[in-house]
């Protein structure tokens, strides 16, 4: 409780100042243990003179196998993780309270689904496999695929009631289904066989050759996501007891949607065309944050970025740590973590609704 | 405070409100009353513009409503449905903090005044003290105060209330119904008991989507318009206690089971 109105009320600069501090020292120490974890173990003291190397010239002998390793290797792996984690869970929070619904994700409502078969029409048909056209047809592909769910939950009498709850989902797992069945279609008609296996291993959800290209990319439409959240808390908290009590709050409801959804569709098709579709995160990081700092999106928001950064940083190295010799797609890992903690959320649901 | 001139809505190609015109002066506690599905609802949300008219035009305090931001008739007026309910695991004061909405944004933060305006809309309705409880531990009523006590905190000049006491038991339908009396803000709600109507200042009475009687109660409430608009039959009773008016109703049909509410 008191949690919960920290970031509702003015604080006390000590409270402040040591929330920052820990929130800085996880910001650091996650990607630090994404690039130290791995095959072979980097000690920490390498890992920072690479950066000093980098950064300032430090001059420090180094082996070049190391440092390529940490980096061109894990840190542009650990950053990427760390920014698709913070966008996927921050459009888990999006979703869930613009939709009043609490099983509502990227990856369920099928606009993962829609951002793969962009990505792949654009990577197979030839345009080339560099990350911004991907994206752009991973865009398009999300917000063509939440478009029909959102169309056929309407026509299936879905609204914000508990009923139209369970429309939204089944339209989404239709359109996933769609859109899943378009993607094969597109790979076994033109792609060949390398190609196929390529991005089928991709579409499973793998951080396998991310370049700093993608860095930039992937932290840059978190950052924006994160911007705009940050931007319309109080209009999402508004949206707890439905779009018409938000609309009698003075929320604009048609603008704030279209907004929101849009860019929580632009963070996913970016995050999509890198990484290809990680479910589970979306899902399950934002009702971890709610259970620990509330409802509030003050405090949900942030929480849920830091949160779902770390989840796939940790998700990553478990990957790569799992099995020996060999890299997990990370999407299994999610998938591992978070279809359990699905199935707790369902049985919550029925407990909660009688 | 409002002024409505010829408004009507339409969906699906079906007309629910046909022109319907209305004033409501300040401090005016205007109720309005009507079957299911006469149009009530409708006409409160066009009131509150959560519906655009699709035809007519709108004045509140005096400026034309579809000019007017979402934001700013939010400070102005404030709407509490018939029953708005959250899955969310909120606090009483989270619950009342969101009336603060139209009033905050990005770059005007949570301030000790909106701790005020809060803590005052709180005391108001009788909540003090309830400020940590979780909405889902509240009975019907408390929800209901809480709704209003959200509304309050929007500091608004008009109240719109759409059937406020519908699910209540009958000594909290009386204690909102005098809650919403002693705002002394003006009122215009949707009510479904038609003794309860009585303590309004003006009636509007809705019937097939529209307005078919507006004015004083006690000129309105004829056993003409009654059975009419609701098919009943009434019998006036005075409460030999403070001699006011008591409506008896009956069904038209004598044959039928005779209930007397």
């Amino acid at each position: 409780m008191t949690l919960a109105l920290i970031g509702t009320r003015p604080r006390r600069r000590g409270l402040r100042a040591f929330h920052g501090i820990w929130i800085a020292l996880i910001l650091i120490a996650a990607p630090l243990a994404g690039i130290c974890i791995g095959e072979t173990r980097i000690p920490v003291s390498t890992v920072l003179q690479v950066m000093a190397n980098r950064f300032w010239d430090a001059g420090y002998v180094l082996d070049p196998i190391d440092e390529g390793i940490i980096w061109s290797y894990r840190l542009p792996r650990a950053l990427v993780a760390g920014g698709c984690g913070t966008a996927l869970a921050v459009c888990g929070v999006i979703l869930q309270s613009l939709l009043r619904n609490a099983l509502a994700d990227p990856y369920l409502l099928g606009i993962s689904a829609g951002a793969s078969t962009g990505a792949v029409l654009i990577a197979v048909v030839g345009v080339g496999a560099a990350a911004v056209p991907m994206s752009a047809g991973a865009l398009g592909g999300a917000l063509l695929a939440f478009g029909l769910v959102a169309l056929l939950a309407r026509m299936a009498g879905g609204g914000t009631g508990l009923r139209g709850a369970g429309q939204i989902i089944l339209a989404g797992i239709a359109g996933s289904q769609l859109f899943n069945a378009m993607t094969s279609f597109l790979i076994a008609r033109s792609a060949n066989a390398e190609q196929a296996r390529g991005i089928m291993y991709w579409l499973l959800g793998n951080l396998s050759g991310v370049r700093w290209d993608d860095v930039w990319l992937a932290l840059a439409a978190a950052m924006l996501l994160l911007i705009v959240a940050f931007w319309h808390m109080r209009a999402l908290d508004a949206f707890t007891f439905g779009a018409e009590s938000a609309a009698s709050l003075g929320v604009p409801v048609r603008q704030v949607q279209v907004v929101l959804i849009l860019v929580s569709a632009m963070a996913t098709a970016v995050m999509v065309s890198i990484t290809g579709s990680i479910g589970f995160v979306g899902l399950v990081v934002p009702h971890a944050a709610r259970f620990l700092v509330g409802v509030r999106h003050a405090l949900l928001v942030p929480a849920s970025a830091l949160i779902g950064m770390v989840f796939l940083i940790a998700a990553d190295i478990m990957s790569r740590i799992m099995i020996p010799g060999q890299t997990l797609p990370i999407g299994v890992v999610t998938a591992l973590v978070g279809a359990p903690v699905f199935a707790v959320i369902l049985i919550r649901a029925r407990t909660v609704s009688r | 405070m409002i002024r409505a001139t010829d408004l009507s809505w339409r969906a699906g190609g079906k007309a629910i409100l046909h022109g319907t015109s209305l004033t409501v002066a300040k401090g005016e506690v205007l109720g309005l009353i009507g079957p299911n599905g006469s149009g009530k609802s409708t006409l409160l949300r066009l009131l509150a513009g959560l519906l655009k008219p699709s035809s007519g035009h709108l004045e509140l305090a005096g400026r034309p409503l579809d000019r007017m931001r979402q934001r700013d008739i939010a400070r102005l007026l404030a709407f509490v449905a018939q029953q708005a309910e959250t899955s969310d695991r909120i606090s009483v004061r989270d619950a009342v903090e969101l009336g603060r909405t139209p009033w905050l944004d990005a770059l005007r933060p949570w301030s000790e005044e909106d701790d005020r305006h809060v803590a005052h809309a709180l005391a108001r309705v009788g909540m003090q003290g309830f400020e940590t409880r979780d909405w889902i531990t509240l009975s019907g009523g408390e929800r209901q105060r809480v709704h209003i006590a959200r509304a309050l905190a929007q500091c608004p000049k008009v109240m719109l209330l759409d059937e406020p006491t519908n699910h209540l038991d009958i000594h909290h339908q009386l204690s909102i119904m005098q809650l919403v009396l002693d705002l002394k803000l003006t009122t215009v709600i949707a009510l479904h008991d038609l003794n309860q109507a009585m303590i309004c200042d003006r009636l509007g009475v809705m019937h097939h989507g529209r307005l078919i009687a507006f004015g004083p109660p006690a000129g309105i409430l004829t056993p003409e318009l009654l059975e009419r608009v609701f098919a009943v039959r009434v019998t006036e009773l005075t409460d030999p206690s403070d001699g006011s008016r008591i409506m008896r109703f009956l069904p038209l049909n004598r044959k039928e089971t005779i209930c007397a509410f």
